[in-house]
């Protein structure tokens, strides 16, 4: 983080909406992984994916957010530090390393869908554009799985 | 840290490093401490013995000293106090002592946890422990009547030159050899991979990549080495055990030990390590009769339990004996029923062993009261789950009047094990070489007879065995894509043969292990994932899960409410119906089935009251089913055996033709007057009469003994 006042994030875009994620929580990107599909697998792991020995699990971004798919769904694999350890998220495409000032962000509105406000921190104004900015902790395989049930 | 070497000029880093170096010794001190001291207990005029315990504390007090954690050394102070005046023969060991000492030993075992955990000395002051060490140094008519001890023997040349020879290695260091020495493995597949795949021959790669994998192998053996522990290292902890077992229970206990030697992987053995002293406590605390009744069945007065551990096949196998009263299989059954963890009618259908095994379902524990020792609620069942996880399975014998035997079958190691690659539709999925019976391929003509189909259940015919056949595309839920061979693997689960369809069979290899992430730790049919030599990846098939969603592991079918999807099932039970001269449809509980035999009626030899079926050099007394329900046998030359379990008795029916399995709703069974027939049931399109085997079985046990 080089702005004391602010944020790094790292943007993407799922489904044609622009995300932020804490340039701290990402590990690295990875463009068009091969992934290993699992069976029986809930819908949101799209698999396995081999990041140089390790294995990690695919997580489809556009299913965990509650939007549509479209053709180049997850191509991009955003490779996450999680407190459960190393996952892959899958993205569209990947955008710029973003300095948002912390006045710019203020909490998700009520108005979105469920599944995507319970995946935000909060939404930040940068350069004329939305941020919304993803919540790390709503990967954690514990919500995941609670959210299967439901 | 609560207390620091402030006198010694050493750096923080120094220090910490000669910290762990403290916990190490004192803890590796401390755990044979225990044994000794129990032995000492046995043989209170073993010198050498007390001296080995003597330097141990002395050790231990000496380091604690320097490191300033005053609460340990005053234990360790008064317990080498006690045990220098039993050494110079002031006092003699009594039973009160030796207890005293084991105590001071737990207190420095707890106070040493806690400066490891980085907690100081921990939260107790152990108060009353050092004013009884104070109180018995003090008491002075227990200093007559010692014997007199020689004085200490100087320590033994091979003592002090054993140290040098092993090294202490942290764990991490070796696991993260173990990893490296993984990735070896993956990048020696790619190579061999990439060779087969380039055309022409270049002899000096050859040979390098022959030389590669013989050190690869090697390489992998020695890590592997480096993780061995030998069983003998779990055991050591038992005679503490016991003595405390025969305290708080009044009873006593003699330990036999074979195969201590027995070697396992390190992770293995910390899986293991709690279900062993489960397994120890529930003999001696339920399986070892009181004194006054093994006095009475003319046993000796001090129950034995017996360890014995040794490889099989691949695996190790642990044996935990004990030679008390057995499981009563009665009682088993009646708590079973009354937990309601299995229906009246399905307990009718188990053998004695499947009763005594029920013991490892979840929620059981027959122990009448509870006591402080067993019966806290965790029982068998967490043993069996434990020792599942890592792929191994529990198995219980018993003898009744004359013991128990507990059976733990372990894998050597987890790490890096053979498997089978095999794939179904577009997937890759290794099956562990442990869980493998046999590969079976079929060609198109053979594949059509390979499969019977009984009311849409598959069957193969394996050795003479029939067994239940499931489609690995099915329970994976993938679209399979099937050649016109016919691939089936034998595979073995629980103890229970099954075959199981896939597309294709890629061959054996080394397979890495990897643990599966978090987030798919809700699939139990994957108990990890490994990574081919081209990168891709396997998922690695958990066969007992695969099993039971097939629904072919034992127990399942008759099992109540063990899985929500079994829940629909549990109501219908399946039957092989068949038909003995011109008697309705004939029905037995396929559980009580082993196998069904074409038999020419001159192989079954009548013998007095008998008629017996000569087998292998193995005879089987044979019930004509015909004649004893008092109809006329089809006159047929060859007819059918179905060999049945009753109890202990392997027994064969005779009857005309076997029509296959059907299921039933036992809820429906319309009660039958008839003293061979339990009941009449709708099974499948037809209804059919179940027979009651232990009515059979017994008229003819009788009829043979007349």
């Amino acid at each position: 983080m080089t702005a004391v006042d602010g944020m790094t994030y790292v943007s993407f875009s799922i489904a044609g909406h622009c995300f932020g994620l804490c340039a701290s929580e990402v590990e690295e990107v990875v463009m068009a992984p091969e992934i290993t599909e699992v069976p029986l697998a809930p819908k949101y792991l799209s698999g396995l994916i081999n990041l140089r020995g390790q294995i990690l699990p695919a997580l489809r971004g556009s299913v965990l957010l509650g939007l549509p798919e479209d053709g180049e769904t997850g191509m991009v694999s955003l490779i996450l530090r999680l407190k459960s350890g190393l996952v892959g998220l899958q993205v569209d495409r990947i955008g710029e390393v973003l300095q948002v000032d912390a006045s710019n962000c203020e909490p998700a509105p009520g108005n979105l869908s469920p599944a995507l406000k319970k995946s935000l921190k909060g939404i930040c104004r940068t350069g004329g554009r939305l941020l919304l900015e993803l919540d790390g902790s709503a990967l954690e395989p514990a919500t995941l799985a609670e959210m299967n049930r439901n | 840290m609560e207390a620091s070497a402030e006198n010694t000029g050493l750096t923080s880093s120094e220090e910490q490093e000669l910290l762990k170096e403290f916990l190490a010794e004192s803890n590796d001190n401390l755990a044979r401490l225990d044994t000794d001291l129990v032995q000492l207990e046995q043989e209170p005029g073993n010198h050498e013995l007390l001296g080995a315990i003597f330097r141990a504390v002395h050790t231990l007090k000496g380091s604690c000293g320097f490191f300033g954690y005053a609460r340990l050394q005053a234990v360790a102070h008064k317990a080498e106090h006690l045990l220098s005046e039993l050494r110079d023969g002031k006092r003699a060991l009594t039973s009160g002592l030796s207890a005293l000492l084991l105590r001071s030993a737990d207190a420095m075992k707890r106070m040493i946890d806690a400066i490891g955990r980085g907690k100081g000395e921990g939260d107790v002051f152990e108060r009353s422990l050092l004013q009884q060490l104070d109180a018995a140094l003090e008491h002075v008519e227990e200093r007559h009547a010692a014997p007199v001890l020689e004085s200490p023997r100087e320590p033994s040349a091979n003592e002090s030159a054993g140290t040098p020879n092993s090294l202490r290695v942290e764990v991490s260091v070796l696991d993260r050899l173990l990893d490296l020495v993984g990735e070896l493995v993956i990048t020696k597949n790619q190579l061999h991979q990439y060779r087969d795949g380039s055309t022409g021959t270049d002899t000096q790669l050859e040979s390098i990549v022959q030389r590669l994998a013989v050190i690869t192998s090697d390489l992998q053996d020695g890590v592997m080495r480096t993780r061995m522990q030998s069983v003998g290292t779990l055991w050591s902890k038992l005679p503490r055990v016991l003595r405390d077992l025969s305290v708080n229970l009044g009873k006593k206990f003699t330990l036999e030990t074979n195969g201590a030697e027995t070697e396992l992987d390190r992770t293995i053995i910390e899986t293991i390590r709690d279900p062993l002293i489960h397994i120890i406590r529930n003999a001696c605390d339920h399986g070892i009769e009181a004194p006054d009744v093994r006095s009475a069945r003319q046993k000796p007065a001090a129950g034995r339990i017996s360890l014995n551990a040794f490889h099989e096949a691949g695996q190790v196998t642990i044996e935990i004996s004990d030679d008390g009263a057995g499981i009563d299989p009665s009682i088993v059954l009646a708590k079973a029923v009354e937990r309601g963890l299995l229906t009246e009618w399905a307990a009718q259908q188990l053998s004695e062993r499947e009763i005594v095994n029920l013991v490892l379902m979840p929620g059981f524990s027959t122990a009448k009261e509870v006591t402080n020792l067993s019966g806290r609620g965790v029982g068998m069942d967490v043993v069996k789950t434990n020792v599942e996880r890592v792929g191994g399975s529990v198995e219980l014998v018993s003898r009744p009047q004359s013991g128990t035997t507990v059976r733990l079958r372990v894998p050597l190691t987890l790490a890096i094990v053979p498997g089978l690659i095999v794939t179904a539709g577009k997937h890759l999925l290794a099956i562990p070489q442990a869980n493998l019976q046999e590969v079976v391929k079929c060609e198109a003509e053979q594949a059509r007879t390979a499969l019977e189909t009984i009311q849409g259940n598959l069957f193969h015919r394996w050795r003479g065995e029939l067994i239940p056949v499931g489609d690995l595309s099915t329970v994976l839920q993938v679209p399979p894509a099937r050649s016109r061979t016919l691939n089936l693997v034998i595979l073995i689960a629980e103890g229970r043969r099954f075959g199981l369809i896939v597309d294709r069979i890629r061959g054996t290899q080394e397979i890495v292990v990897k643990p599966l992430a978090a987030h798919l730790s809700g699939l139990n049919e994957y108990s990890g994932a490994t990574i081919m030599g081209d990168g891709k990846l396997a998922l690695i098939l958990d066969v007992t899960t695969i099993a039971s969603r097939l629904g072919v592991a034992s127990g399942t079918d008759y099992r109540d409410g063990t899985a929500e999807e079994k829940a629909e099932d549990s109501a219908e039970h399946a039957v092989l119906t068949f038909a003995a001269g011109s008697a309705v449809r004939l029905a037995l509980p396929l559980p009580s089935v082993e196998r069904v035999e074409d038999v020419s009626m001159k192989d079954i030899q009548q013998v007095t009251g008998r008629a017996l079926l000569d087998r292998n050099n193995h005879l089987l007394p044979v019930i004509d089913v015909a004649k004893l329900l008092g109809t006329e046998s089809a006159a047929d030359d060859v007819r059918k055996v179905i060999v049945c379990q009753e109890g202990e008795q392997v027994v064969g029916l005779l009857v005309d033709q076997v029509f296959g399995v059907s299921q039933c709703d036992p809820a429906h069974l319309f009660q039958s007057p008839h003293r061979f027939v339990r009941g009449t049931v709708r099974a499948g399109e037809t209804v059919a009469d179940v027979l009651r085997l232990e009515e059979l079985v017994s008229n003819s046990n009788r009829q043979g003994a007349a």
